[in-house]
């Protein structure tokens, strides 16, 4: 009689202490949760930094030269398949900075010149163009000083390859300026109006730039997580609302690899709401579509 | 997008269903666990406290039934009670008018009786704290073998052996082991204490014993005492 009161007595007790470590540990749960809030929120994200390769004539040997001796391709036509072989290269337009002057005869001046285009014309806006033309112009001067320095030492051959960089790189500042009046190259394509570009080089719609350049800074993307790049496009149409909030996303076409796939949304979802519709659109709203490629966006 | 916010939640929310039980699993072990070793913490701690008081007071007074009286003090402590059955044992032969051999033979099987039962009494549910240190690794171990073949097969549909779609699957399954080890270590370490508590109380009850019986004995001899 007395032993089973015991019992009922000790069983009381650790149902006391169950329910107190209940408790502990739901206190303690919450605590975490709420550390996690507190100093969750104070993490800085990670740093994203976007590297353009600006090909310059060097020693080195460009990756996008052309082959020599290729029969029946045009120079830049050649040119535009080594740049899309390396779709790294172009992620995104930052500014371009020359490394190397030292430019090789064999590769054709019209090849050389496309090569920076591609990446101005993906990811920068248009209110940065003057920007880059100053860029370029400082650029310049740092060859011209570096021509300047080296001129003693090198032999004539050198020289020679440096002036046609140097003129090169003058052709290239005034396709920019003849850029930046007002005509933007539409979706990645050359600002000069090349034929080999994506887009071809017509006009395209400021406002549609503008977003696809919002997007673009927003899509977070390494081809190196692809295993092959082989039909890796995306087609995506989204419908914006006049105010710019992007309401729906529709995949047109998804590619094999669902990382690039979710990359998009996420990019999407990211740059939502972009800039308010132009009343051009009217006031229903507007559906654009776009191609997202490991090379970069099309429209 | 939001329930990244939420870092070690977000792991297991986005679990699968065979995680998510291995972890609720380990979550009452370690729940029952701390509990045990709580309870069993204050059951051991009074009885070692007033078992070292009852022994003062036992070798002070050399009179049993004031021992006897001065017992009732002591609830909690295991020599008491062993000395109450011994001593209850006595006086039921001492009423009865036989006391000799037989008597004490009596006593110390009552004594004995009590030791064990208050062995018993004070090693109850500290095995399961053997069987919580033994078995929530393993069980988490489980989890995160599981939740790493999800993340395979993940792999398998997704076509992409990026770290991107690998990562978050493993990290997912490696919530499960540290459960695990978090349920298992507190476990070991109480079963470990009360291990060594316990054998030292019950060291203390056969000491006991034997001087009990011995005082008993020359009681019996010499009833001039009681």
């Amino acid at each position: 009689m007395e032993r089973s009161q015991e019992l009922r007595i000790e069983r009381k007790r650790f149902s006391f202490w169950l329910a107190v470590t209940s408790g502990a540990h739901l206190l303690v749960m919450l605590l975490v949760m709420a550390l996690q809030l507190l100093f969750g929120r104070g993490e800085p994200a990670p740093k994203i930094v976007n590297v353009s390769l600006v090909s310059l004539p060097g020693p080195g040997g460009s990756a996008l030269q052309a082959p020599e001796g290729e029969p029946g391709t045009d120079a830049s036509a050649k040119d535009a398949a080594a740049a899309e072989e390396e779709p790294e290269r172009e992620v995104s337009a930052v500014e371009p900075e020359p490394v190397s002057v030292s430019p090789k005869k064999t590769v054709p001046d019209a090849a050389k010149q496309k090569i920076p285009e591609k990446p101005v014309v993906k990811s920068s806006p248009a209110e940065k163009i003057p920007d880059r033309q100053a860029q370029l112009g400082k650029a310049l001067d740092k060859l011209k000083a570096s021509v300047n320095r080296n001129s003693a030492g090198q032999g004539p051959q050198r020289e020679n390859n440096l002036g046609s960089a140097l003129a090169r790189l003058q052709q290239k500042v005034a396709s920019q300026g003849a850029g930046a009046s007002g005509r933007e190259s539409g979706g990645g394509g050359s600002s000069a109006g090349s034929s080999t570009g994506r887009g071809g080089g017509g006009t395209a719609d400021p406002y549609k730039v503008k977003i696809a350049s919002i997007i673009q800074k927003n899509w977070e993307f390494s081809s190196h997580m692809l295993q092959n790049s082989y039909g890796m496009e995306v087609y995506v149409h989204i419908f914006i609302l006049p105010d710019g909030t992007i309401r729906e996303i529709t995949y047109d076409k998804r590619a094999p690899s669902a990382y690039l796939n979710n990359s998009v949304k996420k990019a999407l979802e990211k740059s939502s709401p972009l800039p308010q519709l132009p009343q051009d659109y009217g006031s229903g709203g507007t559906s654009i579509g776009f191609v997202f490629t490991p090379e970069g966006i099309d429209m | 997008m939001t329930d990244s916010q939420f870092g070690l939640f977000s792991l297991v929310s986005d679990s699968g269903p065979v995680v998510l039980l291995v972890l609720f699993l380990l979550l009452s072990f370690s729940v029952v666990s701390w509990a045990i070793i709580a309870y069993k913490f204050s059951v051991v701690r009074k009885s070692r406290d007033e078992s070292d008081e009852f022994l003062d007071c036992f070798f002070e007074v050399s009179n049993l039934d004031r021992v006897f009286a001065e017992s009732e003090k002591y609830r909690n402590s295991s020599l008491a009670r062993v000395f109450r059955s011994g001593y209850l044992e006595y006086r039921a032969a001492g009423n009865s008018g036989s006391v000799g051999g037989a008597s004490v033979e009596r006593i110390r099987r009552a004594v004995k009786r009590e030791a064990n039962a208050e062995s018993k009494r004070l090693g109850r549910l500290v095995p399961f704290l053997a069987t919580v240190g033994n078995t929530a690794p393993f069980i988490g171990l489980f989890g995160t073998v599981w939740g790493i073949m999800n993340s395979f097969h993940t792999i398998g549909l997704t076509q992409s052996a990026s770290l991107a779609s690998v990562a978050p699957g493993i990290s997912e399954a490696l919530v499960a082991t540290a459960a695990g080890l978090a349920a298992a270590i507190p476990a070991v370490m109480g079963y470990n204490y009360f291990t060594q508590q316990i054998g030292s109380i019950e060291r203390d009850l056969d000491d006991f014993a034997g001087e009990f019986a011995a005082a008993c004995i020359e009681k019996t001899d010499t009833p001039r005492n009681l």
